[in-house]
């Protein structure tokens, strides 16, 4: 991790490798088969039961982080001392609807007892954390419509600590918006659960890796709703393989955020 | 004093023991409970019908009594407590002079506002909600700040992670002061019944202020709670600059995961172990020098007796003279907002020099032979406290705060 006072930004920028880099996009009927067969960790197969009271975002996180470990055949590798950070978008919502539906006909006995261990916003990272057997923190973060561009800023919080061998930064949300019918248990319309998987490794910044870099400029306090950071334009220049990607990005309240990924660390 | 120390210099909070600092040190000292029958919604149905309830929460002088009153119960908690936070520390009147950022630990952002709308006929659970904000972004928008805002959720850790995140801003220079904390407002139908229906409520419905009792071998399970607190943190230099009244140093965070399940402890008690032994290393503090422990001690058998051997194993024979209460004893057990109450707890203890009772301990659970508070506050010099929090998911985190 390089911590720097960078030209554009007024306080430390925080720069770091990205070891692993993985996408997913998933369609109801592939999610069907994740929830039972998300990859293998360690060589084998995940339970079929480990998922079953799981959101549909945290079967896609669980995935995209296995398919990222596949790619860089990282099977044998022990993420023990990592962290986990994990920013969903509208997180639980299913769940809820069909929560809802349930206490309003059936009242307090209607309501899973797996509703808020496996629907509250902990709840993706710590199944991640579970699934690879990683100790270090795991925390969830928003859940609301900016949670891609706050996991960024926390990620690099975590990072410049210096205290981590490693991080695994997991977003996930629907595209387009998950819309339930009500009571038909599935959404108005199409839609496709997006996810991605960033290994940040702060030990190791001279190795020809990508890199990320955020930064935090507050000076703006122009419209309080604006925010185009989206998960999908994110997912987008991930899956463009070859390409340096940057941008600044608003996040909801006017502050910007800027985001490199270089195709080499050493410029 | 290191130049990236932080500090406390503003508090806000709302509790099931009161809303203003003065009040909440009282009732805790006093060895009041919280803990009331729910009268909000029918509980005949439900398995545990007693709950820590937050009173009416006041309206900020910034914001019109009537606006207020119109807003979800998160809305008002976190503005409540954000706005009295800021007025404390003094930078209520200047807080559009520096950049003041945000890090709200909550969990039940979108569920509660569908839950709260479903149950009164509405439908936004089935609306388009991709322009709407968090929590986090109202009560920044509204209070006026300028630097980021996140929400952190780690279930009853939350606050604990708040607190870090923003201590570590503060040291990259990305905010001047921080707003840190957790709120929650979680007496409602649906979570009653959820952690109801996972039986790890207390069913002892016929006499509320005797249901939380940590540690007690009769105990049979938490009482949930709702409220938080929220901190204002800022450079100790520039705290001791201007002359705030500083409550406490942030002095250490830990935080691991058990990777074990995601609702049970781990029966290994090394994680957690591992996070008390971060934040007292990050505190530069021997275990032998901790004068007070807030335990996370919800009042489950399992969990009780988890913390206590990662407790035993931490202090060694200094155990039995450092004090352990649970102040979930009395306030109920606040979930998200539980950590920044506890917290809370902590720096009252420094303030008044006393460590908090956990009432209703009457029969210790001979598992948990720690150095109780039963029943009554305890004077003593307090200048260095660790508070636990651990939390569904695995989390396990530990904050050190220390007498500036």
């Amino acid at each position: 991790m390089i911590a720097t006072q960078s030209s554009s930004f007024a306080a430390a920028t925080v720069k770091c490798p990205i070891a692993g880099i993985g996408t997913l996009r998933a369609d109801a009927d592939q999610l069907v088969k994740l929830r039972r067969q998300p990859g293998v960790r360690a060589g084998k197969p995940f339970s079929p039961a480990f998922l079953k009271h799981a959101d549909d975002q945290t079967v896609a996180a669980v995935a995209v982080v296995a398919q990222t470990i596949a790619k860089q055949g990282w099977d044998d590798r022990s993420f023990r001392d990592w962290g986990v950070v994990a920013a969903p978008i509208l997180f639980g919502r299913f769940g809820n609807e069909a929560a809802l539906r349930r206490f309003v006909s059936e009242g307090a006995w209607g309501i899973s007892p797996h509703m808020i261990p496996h629907h509250s916003l902990h709840a993706v990272a710590g199944t991640i954390s579970q699934a690879w057997q990683i100790h270090g923190p795991n925390f969830g973060i928003s859940g609301g419509p900016g949670a891609a561009a706050e996991a960024f800023l926390v990620a690099a919080t975590m990072v410049s600590e210096n205290n981590l061998p490693g991080l695994w930064l997991v977003l996930t949300g629907f595209d387009p918006e998950y819309i339930p019918e009500k009571g038909a248990g599935k959404p108005t319309q199409p839609t496709t659960c997006l996810a991605a998987a960033l290994a940040l490794t702060p030990d190791n910044p001279s190795a020809g890796l990508p890199s990320l870099r955020v930064g935090c400029e507050t000076q703006h306090q122009d419209d309080p709703h604006s925010s185009d950071f989206s998960l999908r334009a994110l997912v987008n220049h991930l899956e463009c393989k070859g390409n340096d990607g940057h941008g600044q990005w608003r996040m909801p309240g006017g502050v910007d955020f800027d985001w490199q990924i270089e195709a080499e660390t050493q410029r | 004093m290191s130049g990236s120390d932080v500090c406390i210099t503003g508090v806000g909070a709302a509790t099931p023991l009161g809303h203003a600092y003065r009040t909440i040190a009282d009732n805790l000292l006093a060895g009041r409970s919280g803990v009331r029958r729910i009268t909000a919604f029918p509980v005949d149905d439900h398995p545990s019908q007693v709950a820590g309830v937050v009173a009416e929460i006041p309206s900020p002088v910034s914001i019109a009594a009537a606006d207020f009153a119109a807003l979800p119960k998160i809305d008002q908690l976190a503005l409540w407590c954000c706005a009295t936070a800021l007025e404390d520390a003094g930078w209520w009147k200047n807080r559009a002079v520096v950049r003041v950022g945000i890090v709200l630990g909550t969990a039940a952002d979108w569920s509660a506002l569908w839950e709260t709308d479903g149950l009164r006929g509405g439908t936004q659970i089935y609306e388009p909600q991709q322009h709407l904000e968090s929590v986090v972004h109202r009560t920044r928008r509204r209070l006026q700040l300028s630097g980021p805002g996140v929400s952190v959720s780690a279930a009853c850790a939350s606050g604990n992670y708040a607190l870090a995140l923003a201590r570590r801003w503060l040291r990259m220079g990305w905010v001047d002061v921080c707003l840190a904390g957790g709120c929650d407002m979680a007496v409602t139908p649906m979570t009653v019944a959820g952690f109801g229906n996972l039986r790890a409520l207390s069913r002892r419905n016929d006499d509320p202020a005797a249901a939380s009792r940590p540690f007690d071998a009769d105990r049979d399970g938490f009482v949930v709670g709702e409220g938080g607190a929220m901190f204002v943190l800022e450079p100790m230099a520039s705290a001791r600059k201007r002359s705030a009244r500083i409550y406490a140093k942030v002095a250490g965070c830990g935080a691991s995961s058990d990777a074990f399940h995601m609702v049970i402890p781990s029966s290994d008690p090394q994680p957690a172990i591992a996070a008390v032994r971060q934040a007292l290393v990050d505190a530069r503090v021997d275990p032998a020098d901790v004068d007070y422990v807030n335990a996370h001690a919800t009042s489950t058998a399992v969990g009780d007796v988890a913390e206590a051997k990662v407790l035993e194993t931490i202090f060694e024979s200094s155990i039995e003279r450092i004090p352990v209460s649970s102040t979930k004893s009395m306030t109920g057990h606040l979930l998200t907002g539980a950590a920044a109450v506890e917290a809370l707890a902590c720096i009252i203890a420094m303030d008044q020099q006393a460590a908090p009772p956990t009432i209703n301990l009457d029969h210790p659970d001979p598992e948990c032979n720690l150095c109780h508070v039963p029943h009554q506050a305890q004077q003593r010099a307090i200048r260095t406290t660790i508070s636990n929090s651990f939390g569904f998911g695995g989390s396990n985190t530990c904050l050190v705060l220390q007498a500036a």
